[in-house]
């Protein structure tokens, strides 16, 4: 029994990871940028979620809709106005690298200063419930997040496959020249792309937030996380980055049973070092958004 | 009558590197003009430019008598101006219906009707349509990129090199695409190295050296002149 429960935190925590890996992925594949300040994105998701929790009285299921399109509109404004004046790709790593690095730092001071460095959470009518399903206990809140992470997800397969947009999304990640020739507004994409990306951090820091509890640092282990799983699944695929966040979860999960605790959280790195030494094109392949 | 395409005195480099230097010349509405010339002599490089992928140091191109330094790259496509790229450039991981679909994009409304023109013109696309373009062979993706330039309804075709890398076999059936184009009424300026062919199928057409046009003339006055015989025929 206690397998099962273990197998299914893992599956439940996969759900989060693959959302926070898939919008760093999404920036990487398609303008060949590390977005450093994807963990100011998903701390800036949690202290959102927590304001309005907290002053508003909003429940994150209904904030969920507000923050998505707050953080769409913060990556979309640091595209146009930041990250479109960097060089690129193998010569422009560095700028960007650090620039983006500086928008983390701001980020998190500006929450210390507003928030405070104290631990906070979001704690709604469902945090603390539990389904029982023959025998093995499902924590509501874990169950939910869940069930979103895997609906923007599948959302995302939808947009990225079946529409024009997306469609538009993944060629201009392949060739930008042919969709300029073609008369697709490559910068336009770029900038939907950055704020898709930040809208998916956002979100999953604030359905992080629901059951973890964080302070402005909350974002660093998530970034790192996000990074193993990016490697690890492969770009932009959705599925391959799903099976990548299982992995990564159920090699979490179970080291408990084996590990003393303060050496859990590494394990997820010496997977990372595991995969670049063994199968350093990702365990399902390089493919970029195909 | 106004010229389709006009390049008038274009200069166009990279960095430091000129590339062209006052290039200029003319195709007409329902037209074959060829752009002949060596390796690095900036075919390429002015096609790039009517694209807009390369910026003018000096000139202006005008289409349709419009100036074009004011139009963005991906809005070109729309005023009616397509380039089948060299080396085709397809997007490789994406299947070649999305390829002919993505060619479509500034006139979706009609992307249907054009793709069963296509499929029409290339029996083999439509087979093929669920593939990953990068799995095709060259002279499928060569179809392909043409297919993807002809759903954006082209008032002008630019063809950069369609015979590149494919075996004589198919170097024949290229330019019979390309002539069964024309024959349709495409206006069509083509980039070529294999001379004599492209000669044989253009009405006139450029020698560019340098950057700059250095003969130009019908194809029957380029085929006689004895500078380009003995320069690019060997004769």
């Amino acid at each position: 029994m206690r397998f099962v429960e273990l197998l299914v935190a893992a599956v439940l925590l996969a759900g989060l990871y693959a959302m926070m890996a898939y919008g760093l992925g999404l920036i990487y594949g398609v303008l060949r940028i590390v977005n450093l300040a994807h963990g100011g994105m998903i701390m800036a998701g949690a202290y959102l979620g927590l304001a309005l929790h907290d002053r508003l009285g909003m429940d994150p299921l209904l904030s969920l809709p507000l923050i998505a399109v707050v953080s769409w509109s913060f990556g979309w404004l640091l595209y146009r106005f930041v990250v479109r004046h960097l060089p690129r790709g193998a010569t422009g790593g560095a700028q960007s690298l650090l620039l983006l690095f500086g928008v983390w730092l701001v980020m998190r001071n500006a929450v210390y200063l507003i928030f405070t460095g104290n631990d906070q959470a979001i704690r709604t009518a469902w945090s603390t419930h539990a389904w029982k399903l023959a025998g093995v206990s499902l924590p509501v809140n874990r169950v939910i997040v869940f069930g979103l992470a895997m609906l923007a997800l599948g959302g995302l397969h939808f947009l990225l496959t079946r529409t024009y947009v997306g469609k538009a999304i993944r060629a201009v990640a392949q060739n930008p020249d042919s969709c300029t020739r073609a008369g697709i507004d490559v910068e336009k994409v770029y900038a939907l792309t950055f704020g898709l990306g930040s809208a998916l951090a956002g979100v999953a820091g604030l359905l992080g937030a629901t059951i973890f509890s964080f302070n402005p640092s909350f974002g660093s282990v998530e970034l790192l996380k996000s990074f193993v799983v990016v490697v690890m699944g492969g770009l932009g695929s959705v599925a391959g980055t799903a099976s990548a966040a299982l992995v990564l979860a159920l090699v979490e999960v179970f080291a408990i049973l084996v590990l003393p605790s303060y050496l859990t959280g590494a394990v997820g790195f010496v997977l990372l070092v595991l995969v670049l030494v063994l199968r350093p094109g990702g365990l399902f392949g390089q493919k970029v958004l195909g | 009558m106004t010229a389709l395409l006009e390049l008038r005195d274009i200069d166009v480099g990279y960095g430091d590197v000129q590339v062209l230097r006052g290039l200029s010349l003319e195709v007409h509405p329902g037209e074959i003009v060829t752009l002949l010339g060596s390796n690095g002599a900036g075919k390429t490089t002015a096609l790039r430019a009517v694209c807009g992928l390369r910026p003018l140091l000096k000139g202006e191109i005008f289409f349709e008598g419009q100036p074009l330094s004011a139009v963005p790259g991906h809005r070109r496509a729309a005023l009616g101006l397509s380039l089948v790229p060299e080396g085709r450039e397809l997007w490789s991981q994406l299947s070649v219906r999305e390829n002919l679909e993505l060619g479509a994009f500034r006139s979706r409304a009609r992307a249907a009707a054009n793709l069963e023109k296509v499929f029409v013109l290339f029996p083999r696309l439509r087979e093929r349509a669920a593939q990953l373009a990068g799995s095709l062979s060259g002279g499928e993706q060569q179809m392909c990129a043409i297919g993807r330039s002809m759903m954006s309804e082209p008032k002008l075709l630019m063809l950069d090199e369609p015979s590149l890398g494919l075996s004589p076999l198919l170097v024949e059936q290229m330019f019979k695409i390309v002539s069964d184009l024309h024959a349709a009424g495409m206006t069509i300026l083509l980039v070529e190295q294999n001379l004599t062919k492209a000669l044989q199928l253009a009405r006139r057409g450029y020698v560019i050296e340098t950057g700059a046009v250095k003969l130009k003339g019908s194809s029957a006055e380029l085929l006689a002149n004895p500078a380009i015989r003995s320069a690019y025929l060997g004769l």
